[in-house]
């Protein structure tokens, strides 16, 4: 308690004394880093799950794209289907990079 | 919320969710004891270490593997809508010259028993012939005669001229039908899609 305190104190006056101390995110070669836990587990996993959102929104457009080139297979008409298939194509090789781009691990226990 | 569990108080005792957790009550840490540990047990009979833990990895990685695969279909597709399929003429004797006055019309199967064309003969222009299957839910287009072809299941409207839409929910033309004139015999010769 008085530990807070002194905090406290030392903080000067805040909106929310219940807040969690700030503390500055590391600092990297080309300025500061994203947050204070980008160099820890809480940071790997929060870019993990900004890849697993990416990943999983083009994998909706990319069933789309699918049902759309059955669609217009059944209709007889051939002559869209290949740009549906560069679009999803455009959209893999997208989940790809967004996939394999981070390439910094951590060692989870 | 955490609820306090006052550690003498006996009666007020709750299982943790984890029997190696131990809970803390004003600073003090108390151990569980075996009893709650077997009661837990038998309330929530599923170990750790026999649990299928699904990683965010292992979902990205299921995430990824899926968009390969429906680029592949996709292209399967792409490939299949794309295959030869041979000059797709038959000539197929629908009408005689004639027959048909200026604003009749008639049906008839075309390329086989399974699908109809419609045969118009339009003041000005004479003979033309779509596939008569509507572009919205295919059901039967006729000819009301004013140069206008009309679906009554939901309204839509087609041009006799050229088989465009006019009104209604269809958004894409009539498939057209090609025909031939040899002797006294029209025939139908091939459905073009547009």
């Amino acid at each position: 308690m008085n530990e807070h305190a002194d905090s406290q104190r030392r903080r000067g006056p805040v909106a929310n004394p219940d807040d969690p101390p700030v503390r500055r995110p590391p600092r990297g070669p080309r300025g500061p880093m994203p947050g204070p836990n980008y160099l820890g587990i809480p940071g790997r996993a929060a870019i993990v799950q900004g890849q697993v959102f990416i990943v999983a929104i083009i994998l909706i457009v990319q069933l789309w794209l699918c049902t759309l080139a059955l669609y217009e297979l059944l209709s007889g008409r051939a002559g869209i289907l290949g740009w549906l298939t560069l679009a999803s194509a455009a959209g893999f090789v997208i989940a790809l990079i967004v996939t394999l781009w981070p390439r910094r691990r951590i060692d989870e226990p | 919320m955490v609820k306090e569990v006052d550690p003498k108080d006996k009666q007020a005792a709750v299982p943790a969710l984890n029997p190696e957790i131990v809970r803390e009550s004003g600073g003090e840490v108390m151990p569980q004891r075996p009893q709650e540990i077997e009661d837990w047990r038998t309330e929530f009979p599923y170990p750790w270490d026999e649990d299928e833990v699904v990683t965010r990895r292992d979902t990205l990685r299921f995430l990824l593997g899926g968009s390969g695969a429906l680029f592949l279909a996709t292209g399967v597709l792409a490939i299949i809508g794309n295959l030869p399929s041979g000059p797709g003429v038959k000539a197929v004797p629908i009408a005689k010259v004639g027959e048909l006055a200026e604003n009749q019309w008639k049906v008839f199967d075309f390329p086989d028993q399974y699908a109809q064309g419609i045969l118009i003969n339009l003041p000005g222009k004479g003979l033309v012939a779509y596939s008569d299957v509507c572009t919205h839910l295919s059901c039967a287009v006729v000819y009301e005669g004013n140069g206008k072809l009309h679906c009554p299941c939901h309204e839509g409207l087609f041009d006799a001229t050229t088989g465009n839409v006019l009104a209604g929910p269809p958004t894409r033309p009539l498939p057209l039908i090609q025909i031939a004139i040899h002797g006294d015999t029209i025939y139908a010769v091939k459905e073009v899609l547009r």
